[in-house]
């Protein structure tokens, strides 16, 4: 689908400066400790930790929050400090 | 090596006095890989593993307080194991990770310094006091009494009147920082042993199990990949007692 480059600018600023936080898959992390990690860090219920730690086991990665640069910086950061490969980028890319 | 348990607010779990020393040796290799300097030697001098306080705090080191006001950019680590400790913050942005480690490698590098530390002092120090002994703290004072100057002393402190088994205690606000830095100590011992895959990790402890290597190199792998393997072990125990405490409620970010 062709979208013209003036409609994908957002007018209403919300999504302007949306990055996102990814978890990288590793062989080395236990999924019960990044499933911990999910939980204890980010507050998630147990369901959507586990959601998202599969994903990063089956799939090699995924989207663990959104928010502006700043934010994600503290979670990439947070995440470094628990052991769990993840880079921040933003959330269009 | 036994499993974590509960008791009270501490989780606990037994090791056996060889272990405790390989454990002790490794942690402190990770500990010095990320510049922490020798944890033995400090622990000879002041008793303990951890920087006395004041000690590297920004507040009172001017040294300490330069590094947070870290101006340059900071190169990414040159050593894989450290790199994957300290990993970069952007796949494809040269600019975001340059800042992000400028900002971030300084304060990261000691958190898991000081955890190493710890966690050094619990399998030396602090198990002796739970050994039956001695009261915690009173393995650093027995230590001391034993003279600055003797090599083995370190080695006579890890061993208590009973040396068939030893305790590692952690509260259990502190038992995070205890899985967290188990995950550093086996993420550089993976490094070092090519676990770049699952493939790799079903290969290893297909090797640790079964493997009757003739050489050095090989009976070293084969030791250091039994060691890899007894602390995931371990901490897939502690793991189970952590997630058991988490509370149920909802109410983190959606």
């Amino acid at each position: 689908m062709e979208i013209a480059p003036e409609e994908t600018v957002r007018t209403d600023g919300q999504l302007a400066d949306a990055w996102v936080t990814i978890v990288w898959n590793d062989p080395v992390n236990l999924m019960s400790y990044v499933t911990y990690v999910f939980r204890s860090y980010f507050g998630y219920p147990q369901e959507k930790a586990e959601k998202l730690m599969l994903e990063v086991h089956e799939e090699g990665r995924s989207a663990v929050s959104t928010g502006n640069r700043e934010q994600m910086e503290v979670d990439v950061q947070a995440m470094h400090s628990f052991g769990l490969w993840a880079t921040l980028q933003r959330s269009d890319a | 090596m036994r499993a974590f348990r509960r008791e009270g607010d501490e989780l606990v779990a037994e090791v056996d006095p060889g272990e405790r020393e390989v454990l002790a040796t490794v942690v402190a290799d990770v500990a010095e890989l990320l510049g922490g300097g020798r944890f033995e030697d400090r622990a000879r001098e002041t008793g303990s593993a951890r920087p006395s306080a004041g000690a590297g705090d920004a507040a009172h080191d001017p040294a300490a307080l330069a590094m947070r006001l870290r101006l340059d950019p900071l190169p990414a680590p040159d050593d894989p194991a450290v790199h994957r400790l300290l990993p970069d913050a952007s796949r494809d942005d040269a600019e975001v990770t340059a800042e992000f480690r400028r900002l971030t490698e300084d304060d990261l590098r000691q958190q898991k310094i000081d955890r190493l530390a710890a966690l050094f002092d619990a399998l030396t120090v602090e198990a002796l006091g739970h050994d039956g002994d001695a009261e915690p703290g009173a393995g650093t004072a027995a230590g001391t009494a034993a003279g600055e100057d003797d090599p083995h002393r370190r080695r006579r402190r890890s061993r208590g009147r009973h040396e068939a088994v030893a305790v590692v205690r952690v509260t259990t606000d502190r038992a995070p920082a205890l899985a967290a830095t188990l995950t550093d100590v086996r993420l550089v011992l993976g490094e070092r042993l090519g676990v770049t895959d699952e493939d790799a990790s079903e290969r290893l402890e297909h090797e640790v199990v079964r493997g009757r290597p003739s050489d050095a190199a090989g009976q070293a792998r084969q030791y250091l990949g039994s060691v890899f393997l007894a602390l995931g072990w371990w901490q897939e125990t502690l793991m189970a007692c952590l997630l058991a405490d988490l509370p149920d409620a909802p109410g983190g970010r959606d």
